[in-house]
C-alpha cells in the first residue's frame, strides 16, 4: 500500500500535524508543540492529541480497507475514548501512532498510542470506533 | 515473578468465576471457562461478563503492584471502556491479560486484553482506578 490517493485532513495540517509513516497496518503522525497548542496551564491542549488519533486512526483504517474501498464506503468516526497519562510542553516532539484492532462490515475499532519524543513517555492512549457507511443499503 | 494471591477476590468475582492464573508488578492474567450461566439469550458470553472479569484481572495486576507499597490502602475502578470486538460461547476459555500503564498519586490506569481460545482479540478494555493511600476507611 502506497500513500497515492492518500491525503492528509486540511485541519490536521491547519495544526500543524506532519504525517511520518503511511504503511498498511501502522499510521503515525508528528508535531511539534507550540504555543498555540496549550492550554492556560502551558500543557498541550487534549484536544490536539485527540485530533491527532482520530487522523492517524482514519487513516490506518484506510490503509487496510484499501483507498478505493474508503471512497466508496467511507468511515466515520462514532466514538472515541482517551486517557491523558502525561503531558508535553512548547518545545516537545510528539508522536502518534494508530493501529486497527478489527474491521467487520460495519464497524471497526482501532488504538491510538501518543508518545513524548524525548524520553519516550507514553502520555496518551486511545480507542476509538468507527461506522462503515455503505451508501444506498 | 509468578506466585498465586494470597486472597480469592472479593464474592462477585468468585461468582463470576474468572481464575487468577499469572501475574508480576503491574500485570495480571486470569482465565474463564464460559459456563451456560454466562451467555446471552443467543449463546454468546454476555459483556458484563467480559467487564466483570477484566475487573478482576486489573485488581490482581494492581495488587501485584501494591503488594510491596503499606502506604496504598485500597483502589477501586472509577471507569472503564470496552471495545467488544469478538463474540465467545459456551465452552470457550476466554484469558484476560491487565497492564497497569499509568501508577500515578491518585489515579492508576490500565489496559486489558481479553484473548480469544485462538488468541484473537475477543475485547478491549481501559479502566482507570482511584489508588487510596494512607487513609483509613472512615477518613475517605
Amino acid at each position: 500500500m502506497t500513500l497515492e490517493g492518500h491525503r492528509q485532513s486540511p485541519f490536521v495540517e491547519l495544526i500543524g500535524g506532519r504525517l511520518e509513516v503511511w504503511e498498511e497496518g501502522l499510521v503515525r503522525l508528528s508535531l511539534t508543540v507550540e504555543e498555540r497548542h496549550t492550554n492556560p496551564h502551558g500543557v498541550m491542549h487534549g484536544g490536539v492529541l485527540t485530533t491527532l488519533m482520530d487522523e492517524a486512526l482514519g487513516g490506518v483504517i484506510a490503509s487496510v480497507r484499501g483507498m478505493e474501498t474508503m471512497w466508496e464506503a467511507p468511515h466515520a468516526t462514532v466514538d472515541m475514548n482517551v486517557s491523558f497519562l502525561s503531558n508535553a510542553r512548547a518545545g516537545d516532539e510528539i508522536a502518534v501512532e494508530g493501529r486497527v484492532l478489527k474491521i467487520g462490515r460495519s464497524v471497526a475499532f482501532g488504538e491510538a498510542e501518543a508518545h513524548r519524543k524525548r524520553d519516550g513517555a507514553l502520555i496518551a492512549k486511545g480507542r476509538f470506533t468507527f461506522t462503515i457507511i455503505r451508501r444506498g443499503e | 515473578m509468578t506466585e498465586p494471591l494470597p486472597d480469592k477476590g472479593s464474592a462477585w468475582s468468585r461468582y463470576v468465576g474468572g481464575v487468577y492464573y499469572e501475574g508480576s508488578a503491574g500485570f495480571g492474567r486470569l482465565y474463564l471457562d464460559v459456563k451456560e450461566h454466562h451467555t446471552n439469550k443467543d449463546g454468546s458470553v454476555h459483556g458484563g461478563v467480559i467487564a466483570s472479569l477484566m475487573d478482576s484481572a486489573v485488581g490482581a495486576a494492581l495488587h501485584n503492584l501494591f503488594r510491596d507499597q503499606p502506604d496504598v490502602t485500597g483502589y477501586s475502578s472509577v471507569e472503564m471502556n470496552v471495545s467488544f470486538l469478538r463474540g465467545a460461547r459456551m465452552g470457550d476459555r476466554l484469558t484476560a491479560e491487565a497492564r497497569i500503564i499509568k501508577e500515578g498519586k491518585t489515579l492508576a490506569v490500565a489496559d486489558v486484553d481479553v484473548l480469544s481460545p485462538s488468541g484473537e482479540l475477543a475485547a478491549k478494555g481501559r479502566l482507570t482506578y482511584c489508588v487510596f493511600r494512607g487513609a483509613r476507611e472512615s477518613e475517605r
